[in-house]
């Protein structure tokens, strides 16, 4: 291709870029939304095939977590997310998968090959989410991609999802559907095959619209999350919650899952109302007062059972606070908890 | 194939893969694969796999495991047909074994066509495998069929693949096709993965382990990695597979441009500079003990054994890029090879 017919192709991918581009409806998303111009960069036609249908792909980046003091072992593999800009840092989500042993470095490598050291800024254990930030990668541009349309944020359940991860330095693709929504809206099930070779990549619908959401290594019950590995059970954060989550890990640090501090009464904690058994002496419920014996009857003005408190509790944060309706000697009161770690 | 080839159909293969419920594959084109038995049946080794027929060979294919240890093998066809085999080839860097009938085999009609080299695999591409997973089938039964896509592409060594005996033997240089069925299963191994014509891509190898991932790996053997096995000739006996096999490349020089890394203390190693050769290239560039090798000439590596093929494969005189993390920061130092240091 001579120098001149180059050039005029370039220029022909980048305006059609340009319309793809407008094409999407951006939203921002709190403190770290793109800030900065995007610097100017040769794209490929290749480079340009792959964003028009894949710019979710080009997204994913590859990590490598080095453990401290520890030339044994093998560093751990996943995938990361670029999200957005702040200032002359990149901001990457991930997942808690090798990141929660406090890392000596980690070292990710973009699509394009670029090569940083990243910094681990919180770790949401909740969720089980990451977020990270390095120097600037070209990557960013066009930053918003990711951030839109609600129809790629809530999916039915059945349909098609595909699994996108880079941690081996490759694109790993794996298909399925969306099994359940979970956590009142929060969590997708899937059965694509997740793995460390996806955790911290995408859950997406098609290339070119937002993710469903962040796959996350979680335990099960018993089951341990290494246990489920490429079983057909895995979980991705839903995009907008992992939006919302960025931003409290940027106000807040790290977030841990809040306790209430009691102990329920009763075996079948399906059919049976909360009945506080015991208390721990220096946790959240003692704090504000609860008793053994006392009957929680409603969460945030909802009736409630002793199932219900745990599954509606279980994806608080400490600190977060809940509002219980109490029953005690046949009188009502309500107690608001802040909830401990 | 080329890596940016594959990388630039990602993208369309995405698209199309939304529009892709199920693979049908053609009528029939399950009928090359085969039920074998052989040995084992105790202790939680297999007695049973799977065996693959090829257009163009009157052999069959199968994974090199335990199971093939006592002969004759007995080999059983789609329509319930029981054959004798014997193991003809090893190659047991790739862990494939070739097996030969004892007598005419099977027909020739029912034998798997292998998919053009011209014709490459691509990330999220449609392919089903057919195989004896957990022994389901018995006689003419059918074998089991499981759906999915071609997960992506990997080396042995970026996954640090172990096996329950210890270090996987398998070559470096071949590119494992990944998949999103699960392989590692009992029976699986030998098993064939199938394109949506019915043509042959890969073969289920036994079951490895990921030092990376920790988890089993489920991934197929590319066809083009066959050849050396196919072309040994059909001796009928164990007596001479010394002939197909192959071992695993040494690793002559352990201190390229005079670094020495961290021992092989198992698979999963990382590339720490251990030593530094006085007077080497490697010293004289400024690395320093210590330092964690990340990436060379730009290729990420993150095993010893990784960084250390890789540094001993560049070219004679051609300076190379060593990206190394340091004091919590990342470096790129030049080393320029004189070829002398190499010794």
């Amino acid at each position: 291709m001579s120098p001149q017919l180059r050039r005029i192709t370039l220029a022909a991918t980048k305006i059609i870029f340009a319309f793809a581009a407008a094409s999407v409806s951006f939203r921002g998303f709190g403190p770290s939304a793109c800030e900065a111009a995007p610097a100017a960069r040769t794209v490929t036609p290749a480079e340009s095939l792959t964003q028009r249908v894949g710019p979710v792909a080009q997204r994913i980046l590859s990590l490598r977590i080095i453990s401290p003091n520890d030339a044994r072992s093998a560093s751990r593999r996943a995938s990361g997310v670029v999200v957005g800009t702040r200032g002359d840092r990149t901001t990457i989500v991930s997942s808690v998968y090798g990141l929660d042993e406090e890392p000596a470095s980690i070292v990710i490598t973009s699509a394009g090959q670029e090569r940083r050291l990243a910094t681990l800024i919180a770790l949401d254990r909740t969720y089980g989410l990451a977020l990270l930030e390095a120097p600037r990668l070209a990557v960013d541009e066009p930053s918003d991609l990711l951030i839109g349309e609600s129809d790629g944020v809530s999916p039915k359940v059945g349909a098609v999802a595909i699994a996108l991860g880079r941690s081996l330095g490759r694109l790993t693709v794996s298909r399925g559907v969306v099994s359940a929504r979970r956590a009142q809206g929060t969590l997708l099930q899937t059965d694509a095959k997740l793995s460390p070779l996806n955790y911290g990549g995408l859950l997406v619908s098609r290339g070119d619209a937002p993710p469903y959401g962040l796959i996350v290594p979680r335990d099960v019950g018993p089951m341990s999350a290494a246990a489920l590995y490429d079983s057909g059970v895995g979980f991705a954060v839903v995009w907008l919650t992992v939006l919302e989550r960025v931003a409290k890990m940027r106000e807040h640090g790290d977030l841990e899952p809040g306790r209430l501090g009691l102990s329920l009464a009763g075996s079948d904690p399906l059919r049976e109302p909360a009945v506080v058994e015991a208390v721990e002496p220096a946790g959240a419920a003692a704090a504000a007062g609860l008793q053994p014996g006392d009957r929680i009857v409603s969460l945030e003005g909802r009736p409630i059972t002793a199932f219900l408190l745990s599954r509606r509790t279980a994806l608080l944060d400490a600190g977060d606070r809940v509002r219980l309706g109490l029953a005690r000697d046949g009188s009502r009161s309500e107690v608001v908890i802040v909830l401990g770690r | 194939m080329p890596p940016p080839n594959r990388s630039a159909a990602t993208g369309l293969l995405l698209l199309f893969l939304f529009a892709t419920q199920a693979v049908a594959i053609p009528p029939n084109a399950a009928e090359g694969v085969l039920k074998l038995y052989g040995a084992g049946g105790f202790a939680r080794v297999e007695a049973y796999q799977t065996a693959i027929l090829i257009d163009g060979s009157r052999a069959a294919v199968t994974a090199a495991t335990p199971a093939l240890d006592s002969e004759p093998l007995t080999l059983v066809t789609h329509d319930g047909v029981r054959w004798e085999g014997r193991v003809a080839g090893v190659d047991r860097r790739l862990g494939i074994a070739k097996i030969v009938f004892v007598g005419a085999g099977p027909s020739a009609s029912v034998r798997l066509r292998l998919r053009e080299a011209a014709d490459p695999l691509l990330p999220g591409e449609p392919v089903v495998c057919v195989s004896n997973a957990f022994g389901v089938a018995a006689g003419a039964e059918p074998l089991t069929l499981q759906s999915g896509v071609v997960m992506g592409f990997a080396t042995p060594s970026s996954l640090a693949l172990v096996t329950v005996r210890g270090r996987t033997p398998l070559p470096n240089d071949t590119e494992l096709i990944l998949l999103d069925i699960v392989t590692s299963n009992p029976g699986a191994p030998g098993g064939a993965v199938l394109d949506r014509e019915g043509r042959l891509v890969g073969v289920v190898g036994p079951e490895r382990r990921s030092a990376v991932t920790g988890g089993w790996v489920n991934y197929a053997l590319p066809i083009d990695a066959l050849g050396d096995l196919m072309s040994v000739p059909n001796l009928g006996s164990t007596d001479s597979t010394a002939n197909a096999t192959r071992d695993e490349p040494p690793i002559l020089d352990t201190s390229p441009f005079g670094i020495v890394l961290t021992p092989p203390i198992d698979a999963s190693a990382p590339p720490y500079v251990t030593h530094l050769l006085r007077g080497s290239v490697a010293e004289q560039s400024g690395l320093r003990v210590d330092d964690l090798i990340v990436a060379i000439d730009s290729r990420p590596v993150s095993l010893r054994r990784q960084a250390l093929l890789a540094l001993m494969s560049t070219e004679r005189g051609r300076p190379i890029s060593v990206e190394v993390i340091r004091g919590g920061e990342l470096r790129a130092i030049r080393l320029h090879s004189t070829g002398k240091d190499r010794q």
